[in-house]
């Protein structure tokens, strides 16, 4: 028997919630200092920069990959804690970034940064209708969530789709995405040893490069692919291992099933990558454009 | 000048410790686990693989996880004990 593992993805506020929102205090207490609850870059395996180090390369890999700059209006869907709009405000000098996430605390926790070019709404993007059209648009980590487990392929395509089409309309046809997704690697290959298991990820309905290249056919063009499957295992790991430490501490606040649920996730996440069951894609997508569609 | 390894447990303690882990999730006699079948033959599934590295951890009193890969991707139970030792000996090398 496997206990509930906090991750049902599915699009739904309520399985978004019931992961995120067990307290920001305990994000914090093992997420590097940006909050970034995502894949970090590492450059190879030799590179022996900190998780912190590594996250501020994601943040700054995405920026690059929109081409951000002075004046740009960038939106974020499904923005965390708001590491990614801080460093492209910050860093790159864009004018004002839009942030959907489906979290309170989330919200809550941006909107407590009080800044007057960071607006975040608590919005599913399906019913997300800007006032004003964006420049670009990044994604990390959000992708994962938009599908559910009892959706047939031809139905999940549709949403992924639907959900490129978004990105094209909030641009005006004009802007790139940068996008940053777990996928299914060789998890559905059959060949599965059980003692691995269909556990890893259990509720998940995670996308495969065919499904978002099918689903952005004809409206973007893939221009940049990494699979960084293993940056995402030693990222798992380095939360793992922070999590125990503060765990141990004498006075930590932590709730011991809460921590330890996590930690086992964290752990069964890392194996899941580093084995190749599931990968990490970064994906920086270019509208084709409208004269040249069709 | 040789470090003492009195305070580390060497391949053939830790294959032991495995022995007796499985044994009592598994709940059979410790002697009928045996070292050269892989975890997956006991019935183990990965997330009972996590919490056994995570007691195994917590037993040799690291405060540095071990790759979870040393017993997923271990072809036996001696293999995973084996792997496990020499991790534990690098690391004590580094220091």
């Amino acid at each position: 028997m496997s206990p509930s593992l906090p991750v049902e993805l599915g699009g739904s506020a309520e399985a978004i919630r019931h992961h995120y929102d067990v307290g920001n205090d305990f994000f914090a207490s093992w997420l590097d200092p940006s909050m970034a609850y995502s894949c970090a870059l590492w450059d190879g395996k030799d590179d022996e920069s900190s998780l912190a180090e590594a996250q501020i390369r994601k943040l700054r890999y995405h920026a690059e990959s929109v081409g951000a700059g002075p004046g740009m209006r960038i939106l974020d869907v499904g923005c965390g804690w708001g590491a990614q709009m801080r460093t492209l405000l910050d860093d790159y000098g864009a004018a004002s970034c839009v942030g959907l996430t489906l979290s309170e605390e989330q919200a809550a926790y941006v909107r407590g940064l009080g800044r007057e070019d960071i607006s975040v709404q608590i919005t599913n993007w399906h019913d997300f209708a800007p006032e004003a059209p964006f420049d670009a648009v990044v994604s990390i980590g959000a992708f994962e969530h938009f599908a559910h487990p009892k959706q047939s392929q031809d139905e999940r395509r549709a949403i992924y789709r639907r959900f490129f089409e978004s990105c094209l309309r909030w641009t005006g046809g004009h802007g790139p995405l940068s996008l940053q997704t777990i996928a299914y690697g060789t998890m559905e290959a059959g060949d599965a040893n059980p003692f691995i298991a269909d556990d890893i990820f259990p509720a998940a309905e995670l996308p495969t490069l065919e499904d978002i290249v099918v689903a952005s056919h004809g409206l973007f063009r893939i221009t940049r692919l990494r699979d960084d499957g293993m940056d995402y295992s030693r990222t798992c790991q380095a939360w793992a291992q922070r999590l125990r430490a503060e765990m141990r501490r004498a006075d930590s606040p932590i709730d011991r099933e809460l921590g330890e649920r996590y930690h086992r996730y964290l752990r069964l996440s890392a194996a899941g990558f580093a084995m190749g069951k599931v990968v990490l894609l970064r994906i920086r997508f270019d509208p084709i454009a409208p004269s040249g569609r069709g | 000048m040789i470090e003492s390894d009195a305070a580390q447990p060497g391949a053939e303690e830790i294959s032991s410790w495995f022995q007796k882990y499985i044994a009592k999730v598994a709940a059979i006699p410790a002697d009928e686990v045996d070292v050269g079948a892989d975890f997956d033959s006991f019935g183990l599934d990965s997330v009972q693989g996590v919490d056994m590295i995570t007691a195994l951890e917590d037993w040799l009193g690291l405060e540095d996880d071990l790759p979870i890969e040393i017993i997923f991707d271990a072809s036996s139970i001696a293999d995973a004990a084996d792997a496990t030792a020499a991790l534990l000996s690098e690391r004590r090398a580094k220091r």
